[in-house]
Protein backbone atom coordinates (compact mmCIF):
# COMPACT_ATOMS: atom_id res chain seq x y z
CA UNK A 1 0.00 0.00 0.00
CA UNK A 2 1.88 3.21 -1.29
CA UNK A 3 2.56 5.85 1.44
CA UNK A 4 -0.20 8.30 0.39
CA UNK A 5 -3.46 6.19 1.08
CA UNK A 6 -1.84 5.34 4.65
CA UNK A 7 -1.92 9.18 5.25
CA UNK A 8 -5.34 9.23 3.72
CA UNK A 9 -7.13 6.43 5.91
CA UNK A 10 -5.39 7.73 9.14
CA UNK A 11 -6.62 11.28 8.59
CA UNK A 12 -9.97 9.25 7.90
CA UNK A 13 -9.55 7.05 10.83
CA UNK A 14 -8.83 10.27 12.97
CA UNK A 15 -11.71 12.44 11.50
CA UNK A 16 -10.85 15.83 11.59
CA UNK A 17 -14.95 16.85 12.15
CA UNK A 18 -14.64 14.52 15.18
CA UNK A 19 -14.32 17.44 17.66
CA UNK A 20 -16.28 20.35 16.50
CA UNK A 21 -18.79 17.51 15.86
CA UNK A 22 -19.23 16.08 19.41
CA UNK A 23 -17.95 18.95 21.17
CA UNK A 24 -19.70 22.11 21.84
CA UNK A 25 -19.00 24.78 19.68
CA UNK A 26 -15.98 27.12 20.09
CA UNK A 27 -17.40 30.58 22.29
CA UNK A 28 -14.43 33.00 22.75
CA UNK A 29 -11.51 30.64 22.74
CA UNK A 30 -11.97 28.57 25.89
CA UNK A 31 -12.27 25.02 24.59
CA UNK A 32 -9.98 25.92 21.66
CA UNK A 33 -6.77 25.07 24.14
CA UNK A 34 -8.96 22.15 25.92
CA UNK A 35 -9.04 20.29 21.73
CA UNK A 36 -5.54 21.80 20.89
CA UNK A 37 -4.71 20.31 24.26
CA UNK A 38 -6.28 16.94 23.88
CA UNK A 39 -5.11 17.01 20.28
CA UNK A 40 -1.31 16.97 21.45
CA UNK A 41 -1.85 14.58 23.80
CA UNK A 42 -3.36 11.91 21.15
CA UNK A 43 -1.21 12.28 18.99
CA UNK A 44 1.88 11.82 21.37
CA UNK A 45 -0.46 8.12 22.37
CA UNK A 46 -1.07 6.87 19.13
CA UNK A 47 2.80 7.70 17.91
CA UNK A 48 3.67 5.81 20.86
CA UNK A 49 1.24 2.68 19.78
CA UNK A 50 2.48 3.24 15.88
CA UNK A 51 6.46 3.35 16.92
CA UNK A 52 5.36 -0.26 19.09
CA UNK A 53 3.30 -1.65 16.94
CA UNK A 54 5.54 -4.68 15.64
CA UNK A 55 5.62 -5.03 19.66
CA UNK A 56 1.90 -4.88 20.52
CA UNK A 57 1.02 -7.58 17.84
CA UNK A 58 3.81 -9.96 18.86
CA UNK A 59 2.26 -9.02 22.80
CA UNK A 60 -0.92 -10.72 21.09
CA UNK A 61 0.78 -13.80 19.69
CA UNK A 62 -0.50 -13.20 15.98
CA UNK A 63 0.73 -12.19 12.89
CA UNK A 64 0.08 -9.25 11.01
CA UNK A 65 -3.02 -10.54 8.77
CA UNK A 66 -4.60 -11.68 11.61
CA UNK A 67 -4.15 -8.07 14.08
CA UNK A 68 -5.30 -6.32 10.50
CA UNK A 69 -8.62 -8.63 10.32
CA UNK A 70 -9.37 -7.61 14.05
CA UNK A 71 -8.32 -3.89 13.41
CA UNK A 72 -10.70 -3.74 10.08
CA UNK A 73 -13.30 -4.93 12.16
CA UNK A 74 -13.14 -2.55 14.60
CA UNK A 75 -12.95 0.04 11.85
CA UNK A 76 -15.72 -1.08 10.24
CA UNK A 77 -17.83 -0.96 13.29
CA UNK A 78 -16.80 2.24 13.58
CA UNK A 79 -17.43 3.60 10.22
CA UNK A 80 -20.95 2.92 10.32
CA UNK A 81 -21.86 3.97 13.61
CA UNK A 82 -20.20 7.74 12.29
CA UNK A 83 -22.57 7.41 9.33
CA UNK A 84 -25.51 6.53 11.06
CA UNK A 85 -25.46 8.50 14.15
CA UNK A 86 -22.13 10.43 14.39
CA UNK A 87 -19.70 10.45 17.62
CA UNK A 88 -20.94 10.60 20.65
CA UNK A 89 -22.25 14.20 21.44
CA UNK A 90 -20.66 15.85 25.30
CA UNK A 91 -22.70 19.08 25.07
CA UNK A 92 -21.52 19.43 29.20
CA UNK A 93 -18.20 19.76 28.43
CA UNK A 94 -16.72 23.16 29.86
CA UNK A 95 -13.29 24.85 29.64
CA UNK A 96 -11.01 24.61 32.29
CA UNK A 97 -9.75 21.83 34.86
CA UNK A 98 -9.45 18.13 33.39
CA UNK A 99 -11.61 18.63 30.00
CA UNK A 100 -8.52 18.37 27.85
CA UNK A 101 -7.78 15.04 29.00
CA UNK A 102 -11.78 13.86 29.50
CA UNK A 103 -13.72 14.03 27.36
CA UNK A 104 -11.98 16.04 25.08
CA UNK A 105 -8.88 13.47 24.84
CA UNK A 106 -10.71 10.59 25.79
CA UNK A 107 -13.25 9.23 24.53
CA UNK A 108 -13.79 12.08 21.38
CA UNK A 109 -10.22 12.03 20.06
CA UNK A 110 -8.94 9.09 21.19
CA UNK A 111 -10.82 6.22 19.54
CA UNK A 112 -10.56 2.22 19.62
CA UNK A 113 -10.36 2.62 15.72
CA UNK A 114 -7.96 5.25 16.19
CA UNK A 115 -5.86 3.03 18.25
CA UNK A 116 -5.96 -0.08 16.27
CA UNK A 117 -5.27 1.16 12.92
CA UNK A 118 -2.57 3.31 13.93
CA UNK A 119 -1.16 -0.44 15.03
CA UNK A 120 -1.83 -2.45 12.45
CA UNK A 121 -1.23 0.07 9.74
CA UNK A 122 2.19 0.63 11.42
CA UNK A 123 2.94 -3.16 11.87
CA UNK A 124 2.18 -3.88 7.96
CA UNK A 125 3.45 -0.77 6.07
CA UNK A 126 5.43 0.99 8.91
CA UNK A 127 5.43 3.72 11.30
CA UNK A 128 6.02 6.92 9.45
CA UNK A 129 3.37 7.29 6.92
CA UNK A 130 0.89 6.36 9.81
CA UNK A 131 2.87 9.38 12.19
CA UNK A 132 2.38 11.62 9.47
CA UNK A 133 -1.13 11.01 9.30
CA UNK A 134 -2.47 11.05 12.43
CA UNK A 135 -0.52 13.91 13.19
CA UNK A 136 -1.84 15.64 9.91
CA UNK A 137 -5.03 14.58 11.01
CA UNK A 138 -5.27 16.01 14.71
CA UNK A 139 -4.24 18.95 13.34
CA UNK A 140 -6.67 19.36 11.12
CA UNK A 141 -9.12 18.55 13.76
CA UNK A 142 -7.93 21.96 15.98
CA UNK A 143 -8.45 23.98 12.75
CA UNK A 144 -11.64 22.63 11.93
CA UNK A 145 -12.55 23.03 15.45
CA UNK A 146 -11.51 26.65 15.33
CA UNK A 147 -12.79 27.63 11.73
CA UNK A 148 -15.79 25.76 10.61
CA UNK A 149 -19.06 27.73 10.82
CA UNK A 150 -21.43 25.43 9.24
CA UNK A 151 -22.46 22.25 11.62
CA UNK A 152 -24.25 20.95 8.54
CA UNK A 153 -21.10 20.95 6.31
CA UNK A 154 -18.80 19.50 9.16
CA UNK A 155 -21.70 16.24 9.37
CA UNK A 156 -21.59 16.24 5.98
CA UNK A 157 -17.14 15.60 5.58
CA UNK A 158 -17.85 13.70 9.11
CA UNK A 159 -19.65 11.19 7.12
CA UNK A 160 -17.87 10.97 4.01
CA UNK A 161 -14.38 10.07 6.23
CA UNK A 162 -16.69 7.71 7.93
CA UNK A 163 -17.32 6.08 4.44
CA UNK A 164 -13.47 6.19 4.11
CA UNK A 165 -13.02 4.19 7.08
CA UNK A 166 -15.52 1.56 6.03
CA UNK A 167 -13.70 1.03 3.13
CA UNK A 168 -10.62 0.98 4.31
CA UNK A 169 -11.93 -1.85 6.85
CA UNK A 170 -13.30 -4.17 4.15
CA UNK A 171 -10.14 -4.05 2.68
CA UNK A 172 -8.28 -4.62 6.00
CA UNK A 173 -10.71 -7.44 6.64
CA UNK A 174 -10.69 -9.21 3.24
CA UNK A 175 -6.84 -9.24 3.08
CA UNK A 176 -6.75 -10.50 7.11
CA UNK A 177 -9.02 -13.03 6.13
CA UNK A 178 -6.67 -13.70 2.72
CA UNK A 179 -3.05 -13.13 3.63
CA UNK A 180 -0.38 -15.91 4.29
CA UNK B 1 -24.66 28.75 14.37
CA UNK B 2 -26.21 27.17 11.95
CA UNK B 3 -27.06 23.61 13.05
CA UNK B 4 -25.84 24.04 16.77
CA UNK B 5 -28.22 22.37 19.67
CA UNK B 6 -28.99 24.38 22.24
CA UNK B 7 -26.27 24.21 25.17
CA UNK B 8 -27.00 22.43 28.30
CA UNK B 9 -26.45 22.94 32.35
CA UNK B 10 -23.18 21.38 32.80
CA UNK B 11 -23.04 18.63 35.88
CA UNK B 12 -19.57 17.25 37.14
CA UNK B 13 -21.43 14.16 37.97
CA UNK B 14 -22.93 13.57 34.63
CA UNK B 15 -19.54 14.07 32.82
CA UNK B 16 -18.03 11.37 35.49
CA UNK B 17 -20.70 8.69 35.04
CA UNK B 18 -20.69 9.26 31.19
CA UNK B 19 -16.70 8.76 31.43
CA UNK B 20 -17.13 5.64 33.38
CA UNK B 21 -19.62 4.25 31.25
CA UNK B 22 -16.61 4.84 28.24
CA UNK B 23 -14.33 3.26 30.13
CA UNK B 24 -16.23 0.22 30.60
CA UNK B 25 -17.10 0.06 26.92
CA UNK B 26 -13.54 0.42 25.97
CA UNK B 27 -12.62 -2.52 28.54
CA UNK B 28 -15.52 -4.98 27.09
CA UNK B 29 -14.05 -3.92 23.58
CA UNK B 30 -10.76 -4.97 24.22
CA UNK B 31 -11.48 -8.09 25.81
CA UNK B 32 -13.83 -9.04 22.83
CA UNK B 33 -11.30 -7.84 20.52
CA UNK B 34 -8.80 -9.99 22.30
CA UNK B 35 -10.53 -13.55 22.70
CA UNK B 36 -13.34 -12.74 19.29
CA UNK B 37 -11.41 -11.02 17.13
CA UNK B 38 -7.71 -11.97 17.28
CA UNK B 39 -7.19 -14.46 19.82
CA UNK B 40 -3.67 -15.52 19.99
CA UNK B 41 -1.95 -17.95 17.52
CA UNK B 42 -1.11 -21.12 19.65
CA UNK B 43 1.66 -22.78 17.54
CA UNK B 44 2.79 -25.77 19.90
CA UNK B 45 6.78 -26.57 19.71
CA UNK B 46 8.63 -28.32 17.00
CA UNK B 47 12.05 -28.72 16.60
CA UNK B 48 13.86 -31.69 15.02
CA UNK B 49 13.71 -34.00 17.85
CA UNK B 50 10.14 -33.20 18.42
CA UNK B 51 9.36 -33.92 14.86
CA UNK B 52 11.76 -36.69 14.78
CA UNK B 53 9.83 -38.52 17.13
CA UNK B 54 6.56 -38.02 15.79
CA UNK B 55 7.74 -39.01 12.47
CA UNK B 56 8.82 -42.62 14.64
CA UNK B 57 5.41 -42.93 16.47
CA UNK B 58 3.75 -42.02 13.21
CA UNK B 59 5.35 -44.55 11.06
CA UNK B 60 4.80 -47.21 13.89
CA UNK B 61 1.39 -46.89 14.21
CA UNK B 62 1.07 -47.61 9.99
CA UNK B 63 3.73 -50.30 10.06
CA UNK B 64 1.70 -52.01 13.22
CA UNK B 65 -1.61 -51.65 11.52
CA UNK B 66 -0.29 -53.23 8.15
CA UNK B 67 -2.05 -56.90 8.05
CA UNK B 68 -0.08 -59.72 5.86
CA UNK B 69 -2.29 -58.93 2.69
CA UNK B 70 -0.47 -55.62 2.59
CA UNK B 71 -3.70 -54.00 3.49
CA UNK B 72 -3.75 -50.69 6.52
CA UNK B 73 -6.09 -50.23 9.58
CA UNK B 74 -8.26 -47.82 7.59
CA UNK B 75 -9.89 -46.74 10.14
CA UNK B 76 -10.68 -46.64 14.13
CA UNK B 77 -12.36 -45.71 16.90
CA UNK B 78 -10.91 -45.57 19.86
CA UNK B 79 -13.48 -45.09 22.23
CA UNK B 80 -15.75 -47.98 20.69
CA UNK B 81 -12.66 -50.17 20.28
CA UNK B 82 -14.13 -50.56 16.77
CA UNK B 83 -11.91 -51.22 13.48
CA UNK B 84 -14.44 -50.01 10.89
CA UNK B 85 -15.00 -52.66 7.62
CA UNK B 86 -14.37 -49.68 4.92
CA UNK B 87 -11.78 -49.28 2.86
CA UNK B 88 -10.39 -47.40 0.15
CA UNK B 89 -7.87 -47.73 -2.42
CA UNK B 90 -6.56 -43.97 -2.72
CA UNK B 91 -5.70 -44.07 0.92
CA UNK B 92 -4.06 -47.21 0.39
CA UNK B 93 -1.82 -46.23 -1.94
CA UNK B 94 -1.34 -42.84 -0.05
CA UNK B 95 0.11 -44.72 2.67
CA UNK B 96 2.06 -46.58 0.83
CA UNK B 97 3.69 -43.84 -1.26
CA UNK B 98 4.39 -42.29 2.39
CA UNK B 99 6.23 -45.46 3.25
CA UNK B 100 8.32 -44.82 0.03
CA UNK B 101 8.76 -41.47 0.28
CA UNK B 102 10.15 -42.30 3.72
CA UNK B 103 12.72 -44.31 1.74
CA UNK B 104 13.42 -42.07 -0.79
CA UNK B 105 14.12 -39.63 2.56
CA UNK B 106 16.89 -41.92 3.19
CA UNK B 107 14.90 -44.55 5.34
CA UNK B 108 15.10 -47.55 3.09
CA UNK B 109 13.76 -50.04 6.29
CA UNK B 110 10.86 -48.67 4.83
CA UNK B 111 10.99 -49.98 1.56
CA UNK B 112 9.50 -53.64 2.59
CA UNK B 113 6.53 -52.28 4.40
CA UNK B 114 5.96 -50.18 1.15
CA UNK B 115 6.55 -53.25 -0.74
CA UNK B 116 4.18 -55.27 1.01
CA UNK B 117 1.23 -52.66 0.50
CA UNK B 118 2.43 -52.40 -2.89
CA UNK B 119 1.89 -56.51 -3.35
CA UNK B 120 -1.92 -55.90 -2.37
CA UNK B 121 -2.19 -52.74 -5.15
CA UNK B 122 -0.51 -54.85 -7.79
CA UNK B 123 -3.18 -57.62 -7.90
CA UNK B 124 -5.68 -54.96 -8.52
CA UNK B 125 -4.40 -53.31 -11.42
CA UNK B 126 -6.32 -53.39 -15.27
CA UNK B 127 -4.10 -53.25 -18.07
CA UNK B 128 -5.59 -52.45 -21.36
CA UNK B 129 -3.82 -50.84 -23.94
CA UNK B 130 -0.42 -51.17 -22.56
CA UNK B 131 -1.79 -48.68 -19.95
CA UNK B 132 -2.40 -49.20 -16.42
CA UNK B 133 -5.13 -48.80 -13.81
CA UNK B 134 -5.50 -48.76 -10.29
CA UNK B 135 -8.83 -50.92 -9.35
CA UNK B 136 -10.85 -51.56 -6.24
CA UNK B 137 -13.24 -54.29 -5.84
CA UNK B 138 -14.70 -54.58 -9.58
CA UNK B 139 -15.65 -50.91 -9.31
CA UNK B 140 -14.38 -48.19 -12.13
CA UNK B 141 -10.66 -47.20 -11.69
CA UNK B 142 -10.23 -44.05 -9.44
CA UNK B 143 -8.07 -41.94 -11.10
CA UNK B 144 -6.63 -40.98 -7.43
CA UNK B 145 -5.74 -44.59 -7.10
CA UNK B 146 -3.58 -44.78 -9.83
CA UNK B 147 -2.20 -41.30 -9.94
CA UNK B 148 -0.56 -42.27 -6.15
CA UNK B 149 0.28 -45.75 -6.53
CA UNK B 150 2.69 -44.08 -9.87
CA UNK B 151 3.69 -41.75 -7.08
CA UNK B 152 4.67 -44.27 -4.67
CA UNK B 153 6.46 -46.13 -7.37
CA UNK B 154 8.46 -42.70 -8.25
CA UNK B 155 9.66 -42.27 -4.76
CA UNK B 156 10.86 -45.99 -5.12
CA UNK B 157 12.24 -46.08 -8.17
CA UNK B 158 14.26 -42.74 -6.66
CA UNK B 159 14.86 -44.31 -3.39
CA UNK B 160 16.20 -47.67 -4.67
CA UNK B 161 17.33 -47.29 -8.06
CA UNK B 162 15.43 -50.65 -8.66
CA UNK B 163 14.03 -50.21 -12.53
CA UNK B 164 11.73 -54.00 -12.07
CA UNK B 165 8.43 -51.67 -12.13
CA UNK B 166 9.54 -49.32 -14.98
CA UNK B 167 6.90 -50.67 -17.34
CA UNK B 168 4.22 -50.54 -14.68
CA UNK B 169 5.18 -46.54 -14.18
CA UNK B 170 5.24 -46.08 -17.73
CA UNK B 171 1.67 -47.52 -18.12
CA UNK B 172 0.24 -45.74 -15.46
CA UNK B 173 1.10 -42.61 -16.83
CA UNK B 174 -0.09 -43.23 -20.27
CA UNK B 175 -3.56 -44.09 -18.36
CA UNK B 176 -3.42 -40.83 -16.42
CA UNK B 177 -2.71 -39.53 -19.70
CA UNK B 178 -5.50 -41.25 -21.52
CA UNK B 179 -8.14 -39.57 -18.46
CA UNK B 180 -6.91 -36.20 -19.56
CA UNK B 181 -9.79 -34.17 -21.20
CA UNK B 182 -8.71 -31.46 -23.56
CA UNK B 183 -8.72 -28.49 -21.11
CA UNK B 184 -6.19 -30.10 -19.07
CA UNK B 185 -8.34 -31.60 -16.74
CA UNK B 186 -8.86 -35.05 -16.56
CA UNK B 187 -11.48 -37.16 -16.34
CA UNK B 188 -11.94 -39.53 -12.60
CA UNK B 189 -13.06 -42.93 -13.24
CA UNK B 190 -12.19 -45.55 -16.14
CA UNK B 191 -14.12 -48.41 -16.82
CA UNK B 192 -13.11 -52.08 -17.07
CA UNK B 193 -12.38 -51.76 -20.68
CA UNK B 194 -10.43 -48.71 -20.27
CA UNK B 195 -12.39 -46.19 -21.35
CA UNK B 196 -12.67 -42.89 -19.16
CA UNK B 197 -16.10 -42.97 -17.62
CA UNK B 198 -17.86 -39.22 -18.90
CA UNK B 199 -19.10 -36.84 -16.43
CA UNK B 200 -17.50 -37.52 -13.62
CA UNK B 201 -14.57 -35.65 -12.34
CA UNK B 202 -13.18 -34.83 -9.05
CA UNK B 203 -10.95 -31.72 -7.47
CA UNK B 204 -8.41 -34.32 -5.51
CA UNK B 205 -7.59 -36.77 -8.65
CA UNK B 206 -6.90 -33.67 -10.82
CA UNK B 207 -4.04 -32.69 -8.34
CA UNK B 208 -2.87 -36.23 -7.50
CA UNK B 209 -2.39 -37.31 -11.44
CA UNK B 210 -0.91 -33.98 -12.12
CA UNK B 211 1.67 -34.82 -9.58
CA UNK B 212 1.94 -38.22 -10.86
CA UNK B 213 2.65 -37.40 -14.27
CA UNK B 214 5.79 -34.80 -12.76
CA UNK B 215 7.03 -37.27 -10.55
CA UNK B 216 6.80 -39.74 -13.97
CA UNK B 217 8.58 -36.95 -16.19
CA UNK B 218 11.19 -36.76 -13.49
CA UNK B 219 12.46 -41.01 -13.84
CA UNK B 220 11.00 -41.12 -18.01
CA UNK B 221 12.52 -37.48 -19.06
CA UNK B 222 12.07 -39.16 -22.48
CA UNK B 223 8.42 -39.82 -22.21
CA UNK B 224 7.62 -36.39 -21.99
CA UNK B 225 4.70 -36.24 -19.36
CA UNK B 226 5.37 -33.05 -19.02
CA UNK B 227 3.37 -31.59 -21.47
CA UNK B 228 0.35 -33.59 -19.66
CA UNK B 229 1.61 -32.41 -16.37
CA UNK B 230 1.75 -28.92 -18.11
CA UNK B 231 -1.43 -28.81 -19.64
CA UNK B 232 -3.15 -30.15 -16.25
CA UNK B 233 -0.94 -27.36 -14.10
CA UNK B 234 -2.59 -24.94 -16.34
CA UNK B 235 -6.26 -26.01 -15.92
CA UNK B 236 -6.07 -26.22 -11.90
CA UNK B 237 -4.97 -22.69 -12.22
CA UNK B 238 -7.57 -21.25 -14.49
CA UNK B 239 -10.70 -23.54 -14.83
CA UNK B 240 -10.51 -25.88 -12.07
CA UNK B 241 -12.08 -24.05 -9.74
CA UNK B 242 -14.77 -22.46 -11.85
CA UNK B 243 -15.65 -25.80 -13.18
CA UNK B 244 -16.15 -27.60 -10.11
CA UNK B 245 -18.07 -24.79 -8.30
CA UNK B 246 -15.24 -24.31 -5.32
CA UNK B 247 -17.10 -22.06 -2.99
CA UNK B 248 -13.81 -20.30 -2.18
CA UNK B 249 -11.14 -20.50 -4.35
CA UNK B 250 -8.45 -21.49 -4.56
CA UNK B 251 -9.24 -25.50 -3.47
CA UNK B 252 -6.34 -25.47 -0.99
CA UNK B 253 -4.94 -29.11 -2.37
CA UNK B 254 -1.51 -30.48 -1.05
CA UNK B 255 -1.38 -32.78 -4.16
CA UNK B 256 -1.30 -29.29 -6.31
CA UNK B 257 1.17 -27.88 -4.24
CA UNK B 258 3.20 -30.62 -4.43
CA UNK B 259 2.95 -30.39 -8.27
CA UNK B 260 3.75 -26.57 -8.85
CA UNK B 261 6.94 -27.06 -6.38
CA UNK B 262 7.84 -30.35 -8.56
CA UNK B 263 7.08 -27.64 -11.52
CA UNK B 264 9.57 -25.02 -10.69
CA UNK B 265 12.43 -26.84 -12.70
CA UNK B 266 10.32 -26.96 -16.01
CA UNK B 267 8.91 -23.53 -15.76
CA UNK B 268 5.48 -21.73 -14.12
CA UNK B 269 3.74 -20.21 -16.75
CA UNK B 270 2.67 -16.40 -15.96
CA UNK B 271 -1.25 -17.97 -16.23
CA UNK B 272 -0.01 -20.34 -13.80
CA UNK B 273 2.01 -18.47 -10.85
CA UNK B 274 -1.50 -15.83 -10.27
CA UNK B 275 -2.99 -19.20 -8.81
CA UNK B 276 0.29 -20.13 -7.00
CA UNK B 277 0.22 -16.89 -5.17
CA UNK B 278 -3.68 -17.77 -4.01
CA UNK B 279 -2.92 -21.27 -2.51
CA UNK B 280 0.37 -20.08 -0.82
CA UNK B 281 -1.72 -17.34 0.95
CA UNK B 282 -4.84 -19.69 1.29
CA UNK B 283 -2.73 -22.51 3.42
CA UNK B 284 -1.05 -19.71 5.18
CA UNK B 285 -4.38 -18.22 6.00
CA UNK B 286 -5.58 -21.51 7.11
CA UNK B 287 -2.43 -22.42 9.67
CA UNK B 288 -3.79 -19.02 11.06
CA UNK B 289 -6.63 -20.02 11.82
CA UNK B 290 -6.22 -23.20 12.85
CA UNK B 291 -3.57 -21.59 15.36
CA UNK B 292 -5.99 -19.11 17.19
CA UNK B 293 -8.67 -21.99 17.22
CA UNK B 294 -6.44 -24.07 18.93
CA UNK B 295 -5.46 -21.82 21.41
CA UNK B 296 -8.51 -22.26 23.18
CA UNK B 297 -11.34 -20.85 25.54
CA UNK B 298 -13.63 -18.77 24.05
CA UNK B 299 -11.31 -18.64 20.60
CA UNK B 300 -12.30 -22.32 20.09
CA UNK B 301 -15.96 -21.26 21.20
CA UNK B 302 -15.90 -18.94 18.10
CA UNK B 303 -14.37 -20.37 15.90
CA UNK B 304 -16.53 -23.44 15.25
CA UNK B 305 -15.39 -26.76 13.82
CA UNK B 306 -12.89 -28.68 13.93
CA UNK B 307 -10.56 -29.88 10.66
CA UNK B 308 -10.28 -33.66 9.73
CA UNK B 309 -7.72 -35.57 11.76
CA UNK B 310 -5.76 -35.10 8.11
CA UNK B 311 -6.72 -31.78 8.21
CA UNK B 312 -3.28 -30.16 9.19
CA UNK B 313 -1.12 -33.24 7.85
CA UNK B 314 -2.32 -32.05 4.60
CA UNK B 315 -2.05 -28.19 5.05
CA UNK B 316 1.77 -28.94 6.15
CA UNK B 317 2.83 -31.19 3.17
CA UNK B 318 1.56 -28.21 1.25
CA UNK B 319 3.28 -25.49 3.14
CA UNK B 320 6.10 -27.66 2.80
CA UNK B 321 5.67 -27.79 -0.86
CA UNK B 322 5.02 -23.98 -1.18
CA UNK B 323 8.27 -23.82 0.82
CA UNK B 324 10.28 -25.63 -1.52
CA UNK B 325 9.01 -23.49 -4.14
CA UNK B 326 9.63 -20.03 -2.34
CA UNK B 327 13.01 -21.21 -2.68
CA UNK B 328 13.40 -22.18 -5.55
CA UNK B 329 11.61 -20.11 -8.03
CA UNK B 330 12.74 -16.29 -7.96
CA UNK B 331 9.22 -14.70 -7.96
CA UNK B 332 7.60 -15.87 -5.15
CA UNK B 333 10.98 -15.39 -2.68
CA UNK B 334 9.36 -12.61 -0.32
CA UNK B 335 6.94 -15.47 0.65
CA UNK B 336 10.22 -17.54 2.12
CA UNK B 337 10.03 -15.58 5.76
CA UNK B 338 6.19 -16.09 6.07
CA UNK B 339 6.28 -19.79 4.94
CA UNK B 340 8.83 -20.46 7.27
CA UNK B 341 7.52 -19.20 10.15
CA UNK B 342 4.06 -20.88 8.82
CA UNK B 343 5.63 -23.97 8.18
CA UNK B 344 6.96 -24.31 11.58
CA UNK B 345 3.37 -22.90 13.24
CA UNK B 346 1.68 -26.19 11.41
CA UNK B 347 4.74 -28.48 12.02
CA UNK B 348 3.91 -27.32 16.21
CA UNK B 349 0.42 -27.78 15.83
CA UNK B 350 1.01 -31.74 14.06
CA UNK B 351 3.16 -32.49 16.95
CA UNK B 352 1.09 -31.37 19.43
CA UNK B 353 -2.10 -32.66 17.77
CA UNK B 354 -0.45 -36.46 18.32
CA UNK B 355 -1.47 -38.83 20.55
CA UNK B 356 0.94 -39.83 23.45
CA UNK B 357 1.31 -42.79 25.42
CA UNK B 358 0.31 -40.93 28.41
CA UNK B 359 -2.93 -39.76 26.53
CA UNK B 360 -3.47 -43.60 24.98
CA UNK B 361 -3.47 -45.52 28.12
CA UNK B 362 -6.80 -44.08 29.07
CA UNK B 363 -8.75 -45.75 26.03
CA UNK B 364 -9.26 -49.69 25.46
CA UNK B 365 -6.63 -50.05 23.13
CA UNK B 366 -3.44 -48.01 23.70
CA UNK B 367 -1.60 -49.09 21.19
CA UNK B 368 -3.92 -48.21 18.58
CA UNK B 369 -4.44 -44.79 19.85
CA UNK B 370 -0.26 -44.21 20.58
CA UNK B 371 1.27 -42.51 17.38
CA UNK B 372 -1.87 -41.16 15.84
CA UNK B 373 -4.04 -38.07 15.45
CA UNK B 374 -7.73 -38.19 15.88
CA UNK B 375 -10.73 -36.19 15.59
CA UNK B 376 -13.86 -37.29 17.07
CA UNK B 377 -12.22 -40.25 18.46
CA UNK B 378 -11.44 -41.48 14.91
CA UNK B 379 -8.15 -41.57 12.91
CA UNK B 380 -8.21 -43.14 9.87
CA UNK B 381 -4.92 -44.53 7.93
CA UNK B 382 -4.60 -41.20 5.71
CA UNK B 383 -4.44 -38.93 8.85
CA UNK B 384 -1.39 -40.72 10.14
CA UNK B 385 -0.16 -40.47 5.84
CA UNK B 386 -0.59 -36.50 5.58
CA UNK B 387 1.39 -35.86 8.93
CA UNK B 388 3.85 -38.09 8.44
CA UNK B 389 4.35 -36.86 5.01
CA UNK B 390 4.44 -33.28 5.94
CA UNK B 391 6.42 -34.05 8.66
CA UNK B 392 8.82 -35.99 6.30
CA UNK B 393 9.45 -32.42 4.28
CA UNK B 394 9.29 -30.71 7.31
CA UNK B 395 12.48 -32.06 8.90
CA UNK B 396 14.21 -32.84 5.30
CA UNK B 397 14.02 -28.21 5.38
CA UNK B 398 15.34 -27.86 9.17
CA UNK B 399 17.98 -30.33 7.74
CA UNK B 400 18.94 -28.35 5.26
CA UNK B 401 18.27 -31.11 2.73
CA UNK B 402 15.85 -31.54 -0.39
CA UNK B 403 12.92 -33.36 -0.12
Amino acid sequence: MNAALVILILIAVVNPARARWALPPREGRELTREVGSGALAVAMAAVTLALLATTIVDLFGVSNPSFRLGAGAVMLVAGLRTMAVGPAKWPEAQAGGWTWLAPVAFPVLFTPELAAAAVSYAADEGATAVIVGLVVGLMLTVAVYVGATNARMVQAVGRFLGAIVIVAAVVAIVSGIRDI
Amino acid sequence: MAGDSPELLVTIPSVRRRLTIAIALWVAGLLVFRFALVPPEACGEADLAAIETAIGEARAWLEDSQRPDGTYIYEYDRVADELSPDYNMIRHAGVTMGFYQMAADGDLSAVPIGDAGLAFMLDNVLTVDNRAYLTFGGANAELGSSALLLAGLAHRREATGDTQYDELMNQLARGIEGQQRQNGGFWHLTDAAGRPVPDVTSLFSNGEAFWALLLADQQFPEAAYDQAAQAAATYIATEQDDEEDVLFPPWASQWSAYGFSDLVPLGISDEQAPYIDDLINRFGAIIRGGAQQRSGGIADWVRTGSARGSGFGTILEATAAMNRLARAEPRFAHYQEDLEERLLCVAGLVVTGQQTAEVAAGYPNPGLVEGAWFVDDLTRMDDQQHHLSGLLATRAFLSGEDF
